[in-house]
């Protein structure tokens, strides 16, 4: 079942975020959680290290595990997840960095580290995946026409999603054109999902994906068949009328 | 109030919960449901607001309920059945089946046609149509059906009351290993009639028989069936172990100990799990003397007996069902909308208008307060009770 939690604005989707997962934490304290990147789950990071300041939540035993990272970009490159993930949450909180896993998107043998990288995905359980949703339906780096049977994968991102991402680097060319991703049947593996999603530019999206219709011209809708999704949006978000 | 919108608290529709939501009900139905900020904004609708620790789940549908508020079926009173409708809204109830039970021919007809005869009434429960217990049931486990009046399966004494009922029976309670009760069980298949087993003595082999018919349907497991045995799993260990088997329970801490309620939801899950109270007129009134189908019975602390000390049917409310299924498992909110609505729909044929909150059908809604205690009950768009604020 869905459960829909609608908030007012960006800052309070990022708030009742946090909390959602503190409190798994708190609960759990060796908690496996899937992360992702962009602009959508900053704010969330954000709210987590405010926690970890005011609180000390300590993330001693968390797992984190990462959706995806681009291919033939340097880990170091600012624009690498590695990169985005260090700096807006991993410095922040007392993860040990063995605990962090983000896929390879340097590695010799690309395929081997797919294999290797769903192996660790089986192997830690993911307890709560965090998502963010593309305005054309994708979850993690799962475009439009991904095989919902599909587990982590060499992809080609599609030319709207390296637009919308253009905005990080110097110019679209610098886009990286690959990606590895967690697949959407790795995604649909973890226990329970959390989406997230706000602003105007995803109404359409979330209006679709609210529709309830299942194709994999639409990635998302594959989470009507996992069995416990909630997903925080703003008014703006859920601004279509169904 | 033929268009108005339900405003707040978590409203559960068909797969998705908003938190908040809001339901928009014109004409009986539901129009529109989704996140509060899609509701609509005309000053022309009339709105109800509702606060935002409320749950807002699809109506009950009790599919076995003999009676309440000092009314009961077998009556064959028109005020019975209005007592028993305008009474269930206060429980959670929109819609129920009126369950007759073991009684001479005579007296079952006149039941039957006085429901035939009935009118629904805006603003209390529909009464769906009818569930027929007995008389095509077992002497070995009559429980408190009089013995005297049971019958052996009768497929052209069935047809003659289905006529008489105006082809309002959904339900058939019945032992399918007595003569004549596959043929039975299969006739009912054909017209759509859900085939249950209850008050029965089959064996392991002969209930997988009668589902290899057309029975999809266990009546008040553990109740009034051939019980469990690790050399004879008996009716009981078949209805956990066929997974197609919906199977009823009165979960009233009484008729099943809390540990063999964990047993069956274990097994058979929300998903093959109904909630029913099969309640006699007792509900709703303090314990004391009162009548079942001709026989005396006595209610001590809600608990309803024959003068032998058989259970006589039960004075378990909806809401207290769902209390106790909250309390006695880990049932989740989705697995009480199952049990309480989407499956006694289906079984009783409804699915179609009843049973979920999704645009087109019925607003039968309840609203909760989150210890799962009635506030508000909404019948085909009307409001049926209303607890009193203090």
């Amino acid at each position: 079942m869905m459960e829909i939690i609608q908030v007012s604005n960006y800052e309070e989707m990022s708030k009742r975020a946090a909390e959602f997962l503190l409190k798994k934490i708190e609960k759990n304290p060796s908690l496996a959680l899937g992360l992702a990147t962009g602009s959508t789950p900053k704010g969330l990071y954000e709210q987590l290290i405010l926690d970890r300041k005011e609180h000390g939540t300590s993330y001693e035993h968390v797992t984190t595990i990462n959706l995806d990272e681009y291919i033939c970009l340097p880990a170091s490159n600012p624009n690498s997840y590695h990169s985005f993930m260090k700096e807006n949450l991993f410095r922040h909180l007392n993860i040990p960095l063995s605990n962090s896993y983000l896929p390879n998107g340097e590695a010799a043998d690309l395929q081997k580290e797919c294999t290797r990288y769903e192996s660790i995905i089986d192997e830690k359980g993911i307890d709560v995946q965090v998502l963010g949703i593309g305005q054309n339906g994708h979850i993690g780096f799962n475009e439009p026409g991904t095989s919902f049977n599909q587990t982590t994968h060499i992809t080609t991102l599609a030319q709207s999603t390296r637009q919308a991402n253009a905005r990080f680097f110097q110019s679209i060319e610098e886009v990286p054109k690959q990606a590895i991703t967690m697949g959407i049947a790795s995604i649909m593996k973890s226990s329970e999902i959390l989406l997230l999603a706000s602003g105007a530019k995803k109404a359409e999206a979330v209006h679709q994906l609210l529709s309830g219709k299942i194709s994999e011209d639409f990635p998302a809708s594959v989470l009507h068949h996992h069995p416990h999704v909630t997903i925080i949006a703003d008014d703006e978000a859920l601004s279509i009328v169904t | 109030m033929n268009d108005y919108v339900i405003e707040g608290g978590s409203v559960y529709a068909e797969n998705v919960v908003f938190k908040p939501g809001f339901i928009r009900i014109t004409d009986g139905k539901i129009a529109a449901v989704g996140p509060i900020s899609q509701s609509p904004q005309h000053e022309s609708i009339e709105v109800i607001t509702v606060s935002d620790e409320a749950l807002v789940l699809p109506g009950a549908i009790d599919i076995h309920i003999h009676g309440a508020a000092g009314a009961d079926v077998i009556d064959a009173s028109l005020d019975s059945l209005h007592k028993m409708a305008a009474y269930l809204p206060s429980e959670g109830t929109t819609t129920f089946l009126a369950t007759t039970m073991t009684q001479q021919i005579e007296a079952i007809e006149k039941a039957l046609s006085c429901i035939a005869a009935y009118e629904q009434t805006p603003g209390t429960a529909e009464i769906a149509g009818i569930h027929l217990e007995g008389p095509f049931i077992s002497k070995k486990h009559p429980g408190a059906q009089p013995r005297d009046a049971i019958l052996k399966p009768d497929v052209s004494l069935f047809k003659r009351w289905h006529l008489l009922s105006g082809e309002k029976i959904r339900l058939v309670t019945l032992a399918p290993e007595e003569q004549n009760g596959l043929e039975l069980v299969s006739f009912l298949a054909q017209l759509h009639i859900t085939a249950s087993a209850g008050h029965t003595d089959s064996t392991f082999a002969q209930l997988n028989e009668a589902a290899k018919v057309g029975l999809t349907h266990i009546t008040h497991l553990y109740n009034g069936m051939r019980g469990m045995h690790h050399r004879e799993p008996g009716t009981a260990g078949g209805a956990l172990l066929h997974n197609g088997l919906y199977t009823e329970m009165i979960v009233d801490g009484i008729h099943i100990h809390p540990h063999m309620v964990r047993l069956a939801f274990s097994q058979k899950t929300a998903n093959r799990t109904i909630l029913i109270t099969d309640s006699m007129r007792a509900k709703g009134l303090p314990d004391g003397e009162y009548e079942l189908g001709g026989q005396a019975v006595s209610v001590t602390n809600g608990k309803a007996v024959l003068r032998d000390g058989t259970l006589a049917g039960s004075t378990l409310s909806m809401q207290k069902a769902i209390q106790n299924m909250r309390k006695f498992t880990d049932c989740t909110m989705q697995d009480i909308i199952k049990m309480t609505a989407e499956n006694p729909a289906k079984q009783a044929n409804l699915y179609d208008r009843k049973g979920s909150i999704t645009i087109g059908k019925d607003a039968d809604i309840v609203i909760y307060d989150k210890e799962f205690r009635v506030q508000k009950t909404i019948c085909r768009g009307m409001i049926a009770f209303q607890k009193e604020t203090k």
